[in-house]
C-alpha cells in the first residue's frame, strides 16, 4: 500500500569520471532524487575541492542581491521567470556580473556627485534669492528711514524711535567694516544657533532669516526643512568663529557677493549651471534606468542559475576525489523505483559530454539506516505533516498517516459536530481549494499561508462535522427533523408527539412537565442521530452527557486496539518476536475492551445496571457479582461471575508477560554467544547484521536478519537508531539490569497508560459539549433574546454580535482547541501504542527543491 | 432491527466506495490505499452512528419539558 512504509531506500555508490562530473551532478538535480552522503566529513568546508567555487557562487550572488537592492530602490518590479530559464555559462555569466556592477555602480557614483552639486547649487540659488530680499529690504529700509530723518529734521522735531546709531551710520561714513556670511541651516536647528551664536559673539551679531521649505541637502541627499540666514558681525575673529559654529550646526555657508550687480550675474550663471546639471542628470537617470530595467528581465533567472550552481559544487564538495583524480566516487541514497530514472539521467549526461566512459551506478552494502521517504500526494502531504511534526517514520515502519488521514478529521468533528459549522468550515474549504492555483502562485500573509497548507484537512474536519452534526442534531444549535418526527410522545396520549404544542398549551399534556415523555414504541430510537425531542427539556444535558462520555469511552478503545495492531504488523514485519503485542491487546481488552462490551450490552437491553460499580467490584471482590446479594442489578447474564475472573485473571498473567520475556531471552542469547566465542566456529544466522539492504516488498520472510538490528538498538536504550551494527558481534557487555529496568518501565508505562489514555478520550466529551452549550448559549440568549425583544434595532445589533461570536469563537477559537486536542489524541493515546518515530527524512539534492526554498 | 438495517445501509456505501476506487484505474498500491481511507472512513461513520442509535434502544432517561 502507498505511504503504509516508507519507500525502499539504497545506498548506491557513482563513480562519476572527472571531466563530466559537473555536468552529470547538474542531470541528476534535474531528477532531484538522490540524497548524497558526505565522503569528507573530516575535511573544513575551505579545504574542499570546489571551495574556491561556491565562493564565486557567493560572490555572484552577492552581485545579485546588488541588483535586486538597486531595483527595489527605483521601484522596477523583477519579472518572474519563464518556464525554464536560459542557462548561460558560469563563467560568462560572472564576467557579465562583474562587468555589470562596475558599470551600475560607476553610473550610481557619477549621479551621485552631480546630485550633490546640484542640491549645492540650488541651495546657492536659494540663498542668493532670499538674502538678496534681505539686502535690498535693508537698503530700501535705509532710504526710507533716511528720507524720515531728513523729513523730520527739516521739521525740527526729532523722531524718538528712530535708530541713533544707523541714523549715525548713516550721516558719518562707516569707522568698523561689518562683515557677514550667508548660508543654509536645518529650521530646527535655527533656534539654537542664533542662540550660539548671540553668546560666542557676545550679541555682536545680527541674524537675518528666511524659510525657503523642502530642500534636499546636499551631502545626504535628503529632503529637509530649510532656512536660509545671513548672519553680520564685526571682525575677523568674530568671523572665524561664526564660521566653526557654521560647521557645528551643519549649516552650509555660500559665497555672497555684496554688490547687487554682482550678485545679479552670480544669479544668471548659477541658473544656467543648473539647467545644464538638470539635462546631464536626467540623463544619468535614463541611462541607469535602461540598465536596469534590462537586468530586471534576466535578474531572477540569473539567481535561480547561481543558486544551482551553489548547490551543484556543495554536492561535489560532498564526493570524494579519487587518488588519480580521474573519477570522482559519490555514495547517495536513492529510492529504489526511482533507479531507472536515475540511470537514463546518467547516461544522457555521458552521452551529452561524449566521455568515452560512462557513469558507474552500482548499489552498495551499508548498515546505516536508510533515510525515510513517502511520496506524497498534495492531498496526503498536509496529513503526512501532521505526523511527521511529532517524529520522522523510522525506515520501513508502519506509517499512522495513513489512518490519520480518516481518524484526525473524524475526531476533530466528534468535538466540532454541528452541521451549521460544519458548512461554514466547508465553504471556507472549498473556496481554498478550488483556488488552489490562484493562491498557490502567490505569496500569502503567514495565517492565510497556514489555513492554505492544510486546506485538505480543512475540507475533511468540514465534511465529518456535517456528519456528526447530523448525528448530534445540531444546526447552529438549532434541532432539525430531517430524518423524520420524534419517536417520543406524551405519555397519556401518544398522540401528541409535538413538544412544542405541549409547551404552549401546558393542560394538553402535563405529565410532560413531571415524568417526561414516552417512548410508544421503546427499541425504534430515531433513525440518525439524537432524537429531536430532547431538545430544550430539563433532561438534554444529563442524557447528552452520558452519552457522549461513553461513546468517548467506545470510540477511545477502538483506536487504541488499532495503534496495537498497527505495533503488531511492524513486529511481523521486522520478524521482531522479542516484543509482544499480545498482552497488549489482552490487558486493554479484558479491562476497557469488557468497559465497551457493558456499555453497549446496557444500552441494548436498558437494565440499569451501575458499570462503575461492576467494573471497580470486578476487582475488589472477583466473582461475587451482586454484592452477596445486595446489588441485584449488577448481575447482568449467566456466567458473569466466571467471566469476570477470566479476565482479571488474563490483566494479572499480561503484566508479567510483557515484563518478562524480552530480558530473559535476551539474556539467554547474550550467554550462549559468550561461551560460542570462547572458541572460534561459524557465525549463527541471527549474528548476521545485513540487516535493512534486505527489507523489501518482495520477500518478507528474509528480514529475519533485522531482527538482531533491532535488538541491538533496543540495548541501547530502548528506541536507538541501530546505528553500531559494526561492533555489536558479542563485544559489548550485556547489562541485565539495564535491559529489566527499562522493560518494567516501557510495561508500567502500559499498564498505566491504558487507564489514563482511556480517560483521555474523554475530552472527546467536554470538548463536544463545550462547543455545543456556547453555540446554545450565543443563539439563546443573544440571537432569540433579540428577536423576542421586537425592536428592529436590537435584531440587527444581536444578529450582529451573533455572527461575530459564531466566526470568532466557535469557528476559530474552538476548532483550534478542538484541532489541538485531536492532534494530541493521535500523538499520545494513538501512536505511543506502535509508533518509533526515530527516523530521519530523505532529502534529496534537488532543483526543485533549491528553487522552492529561495522563494 | 433498525440497528442491522443500517448496518447494511454503511455496508452498502463500503461496497459502493469500494466499487468507484476499484474502478477509479489507480496504480495497485494507491488502490489499497484508498480501499484503507474508504474503509476507515465508512468504519468511522458506522460506528458513531451505532453508538448514538443504540444508545437510544432503552434509555434510561426520559425527556421532561421545562416549564
Amino acid at each position: 500500500m502507498d505511504l503504509f512504509r516508507s519507500e525502499e531506500v539504497h545506498l548506491m555508490q557513482l563513480m562519476i569520471p572527472s571531466e563530466v562530473a559537473h555536468d552529470t551532478i547538474v542531470a541528476l538535480g534535474e531528477v532531484g532524487m538522490l540524497q548524497f552522503k558526505d565522503l569528507n566529513p573530516e575535511k573544513p568546508a575551505f579545504q574542499r575541492t570546489y571551495a574556491g567555487q561556491i565562493k564565486r557562487c557567493d560572490e555572484m550572488a552577492r552581485q545579485i542581491r546588488f541588483f535586486q537592492s538597486e531595483l527595489e530602490k527605483r521601484e522596477i518590479p523583477v519579472a518572474r521567470r519563464g518556464a525554464d530559464p536560459p542557462t548561460p555559462d558560469l563563467d560568462a555569466l560572472e564576467s557579465q556580473l562583474a562587468g555589470l556592477e562596475t558599470e551600475l555602480t560607476q553610473l550610481n557614483a557619477n549621479t551621485d556627485r552631480l546630485d550633490r552639486s546640484y542640491n549645492e547649487l540650488q541651495e546657492l540659488q536659494l540663498v542668493l534669492e532670499t538674502a538678496g530680499t534681505f539686502f535690498e529690504d535693508a537698503h530700501s529700509n535705509a532710504l526710507q528711514v533716511r528720507d524720515e530723518h531728513a523729513l523730520t529734521a527739516e521739521g525740527g522735531q526729532l523722531d524718538m524711535g528712530a535708530p541713533l546709531l544707523e541714523s549715525a551710520s548713516f550721516t558719518e561714513p562707516a569707522g568698523i567694516q561689518l562683515g557677514f556670511l550667508a548660508g543654509t541651516i536645518q529650521l530646527e536647528k535655527l533656534a539654537a544657533f542664533e542662540r550660539l551664536l548671540f553668546r560666542a559673539t557676545r550679541g555682536n551679531m545680527y541674524l537675518k532669516h528666511g524659510e525657503v521649505g523642502t530642500v534636499a541637502d546636499p551631502i545626504t541627499g535628503e529632503g529637509q526643512e530649510k532656512s536660509v540666514f545671513t548672519v553680520f558681525f564685526a571682525g575677523e575673529r568674530a568671523r572665524s568663529k561664526i564660521a566653526k559654529i557654521c560647521e557645528a550646526f551643519s549649516a552650509n555657508r555660500y559665497p555672497f557677493p555684496e554688490d547687487t550687480a554682482r550678485r545679479r550675474a552670480m544669479a544668471a550663471e548659477v541658473g544656467a549651471r543648473l539647467r545644464e546639471l538638470h539635462a546631464t542628470l536626467e540623463a544619468g537617470t535614463r541611462a541607469r534606468g535602461a540598465v536596469l530595467s534590462s537586468l530586471a528581465q534576466r535578474l531572477d533567472a540569473w539567481g535561480v542559475q547561481v543558486r544551482r550552481e551553489k548547490g551543484v559544487y556543495h554536492t561535489l564538495n560532498k564526493l570524494s576525489v579519487d587518488v588519480t583524480r580521474k573519477v570522482l566516487v559519490a555514495e547517495a541514497w536513492v529510492p529504489v523505483a526511482s533507479r531507472p530514472r536515475v540511470h537514463d539521467a546518467l547516461r544522457a549526461a555521458a552521452a551529452a559530454a561524449h566521455s568515452p566512459v560512462g557513469t558507474v551506478f552500482q548499489p552498495v552494502v551499508t548498515y546505516d539506516p536508510p533515510p525515510t521517504f513517502f511520496r506524497t500526494s498534495k492531498i496526503t502531504a498536509a496529513f503526512q505533516e501532521l505526523v511527521d511534526a511529532y517524529g520522522i517514520a523510522r525506515y520501513r515502519e508502519a506509517n499512522p498517516a495513513v489512518f490519520t488521514i480518516v481518524t484526525f478529521p473524524f475526531l476533530f468533528a466528534v468535538m466540532f459536530g454541528d452541521v451549521g459549522h460544519g458548512l461554514l468550515m466547508l465553504a471556507f474549504a472549498v473556496w481554498l481549494v478550488a483556488s488552489e492555483r490562484r493562491l498557490g502562485a502567490q505569496p500569502l500573509n503567514e495565517i492565510l499561508a497556514m489555513f492554505f497548507q492544510g486546506r485538505y484537512i480543512i475540507l475533511a474536519m468540514a465534511a465529518f462535522s456535517i456528519y456528526t452534526g447530523l448525528l448530534y442534531n445540531e444546526f447552529f444549535s438549532m434541532v432539525t427533523t430531517l430524518f423524520g418526527a420524534s419517536r417520543w410522545a406524551c405519555a397519556e396520549d401518544a398522540a401528541i408527539t409535538d413538544p412544542v404544542a405541549m409547551q404552549m398549551d401546558h393542560t394538553l399534556c402535563p405529565s410532560a412537565f413531571n415524568s417526561g415523555l414516552a417512548m410508544p414504541r421503546p427499541g425504534a430510537p430515531y433513525p440518525v442521530g439524537v432524537d429531536p425531542a430532547w431538545h430544550g427539556t430539563r433532561t438534554e444535558l444529563p442524557y447528552l452527557n452520558s452519552l457522549k462520555m461513553k461513546m468517548s469511552i467506545v470510540l477511545g478503545i477502538a483506536q487504541m486496539n488499532g495503534g496495537i495492531l498497527l505495533s503488531f504488523l511492524n513486529q511481523r514485519y521486522f520478524s521482531d518476536s522479542l516484543s509482544t503485542w499480545g498482552p497488549l491487546v489482552i490487558f486493554l481488552n479484558s479491562l476497557f475492551g469488557y468497559l465497551v462490551v457493558l456499555i453497549l450490552a446496557k444500552w441494548a437491553s436498558g437494565v440499569t445496571t451501575d458499570l462503575y460499580h461492576v467494573m471497580i467490584y470486578m476487582f475488589l471482590q472477583p466473582g461475587n457479582v451482586d454484592c452477596s446479594g445486595q446489588c441485584p442489578e449488577n448481575h447482568m447474564y449467566r456466567g458473569q461471575a466466571f467471566v469476570q475472573v477470566v479476565l482479571v485473571l488474563a490483566a494479572l498473567i499480561a503484566v508479567p508477560w510483557m515484563l518478562l520475556p524480552k530480558p530473559l531471552i535476551l539474556r539467554k542469547r547474550s550467554q550462549r554467544r559468550q561461551s560460542r566465542d570462547a572458541s572460534y566456529g561459524l557465525l549463527a544466522p541471527e549474528d548476521n547484521d545485513f540487516s535493512y539492504a534486505r527489507f523489501s516488498d518482495d520477500d518478507p520472510s528474509v528480514a529475519g536478519g533485522a531482527e538482531l538490528g533491532l535488538e541491538a538498538g533496543q540495548q541501547q536504550g530502548g528506541h536507538a537508531v541501530p546505528a553500531g551494527h559494526g561492533a555489536s558481534h558479542g563485544s559489548e557487555e550485556f547489562d541485565f539490569g539495564e535491559v529489566m529496568v527499562h522493560q518494567a518501565i516501557h510495561a508500567i508505562e502500559f499498564v498505566l497508560g491504558s487507564v489514563s489514555n482511556t480517560a483521555s478520550y474523554l475530552r472527546l466529551w467536554a470538548l463536544s459539549l463545550a462547543h455545543s452549550q456556547l453555540s446554545a448559549v450565543f443563539y439563546d440568549r443573544v440571537l432569540m433574546a433579540a428577536i423576542k425583544s421586537g425592536n428592529p434595532i436590537a435584531i440587527v445589533i444581536g444578529f450582529y454580535v451573533f455572527l461575530v461570536a459564531t466566526i470568532s469563537v466557535l469557528m476559530l477559537m474552538e476548532s483550534l482547541s478542538a484541532f489541538l486536542h485531536a492532534l494530541r489524541l493521535h500523538w499520545v493515546e494513538f501512536q505511543s501504542k506502535h509508533y518509533f518515530g526515530d527516523g530521519y527524512k530523505f532529502a534529496p539534492f534537488s532543483f526543485a527543491e533549491i528553487d522552492k526554498v529561495e522563494e | 432491527m433498525g440497528f442491522w438495517l443500517g448496518t447494511l445501509i454503511f455496508a452498502l456505501l463500503e461496497l459502493l466506495g469500494f466499487g468507484i476506487v476499484q474502478a477509479s484505474g489507480a496504480r495497485h498500491g494507491n488502490k489499497l490505499l484508498k480501499h484503507t481511507l474508504v474503509g476507515t472512513t465508512v468504519a468511522c461513520c458506522w460506528m458513531m452512528w451505532g453508538i448514538v442509535y443504540i444508545a437510544q434502544l432503552h434509555p434510561l432517561m426520559r425527556p421532561t419539558l421545562q416549564g
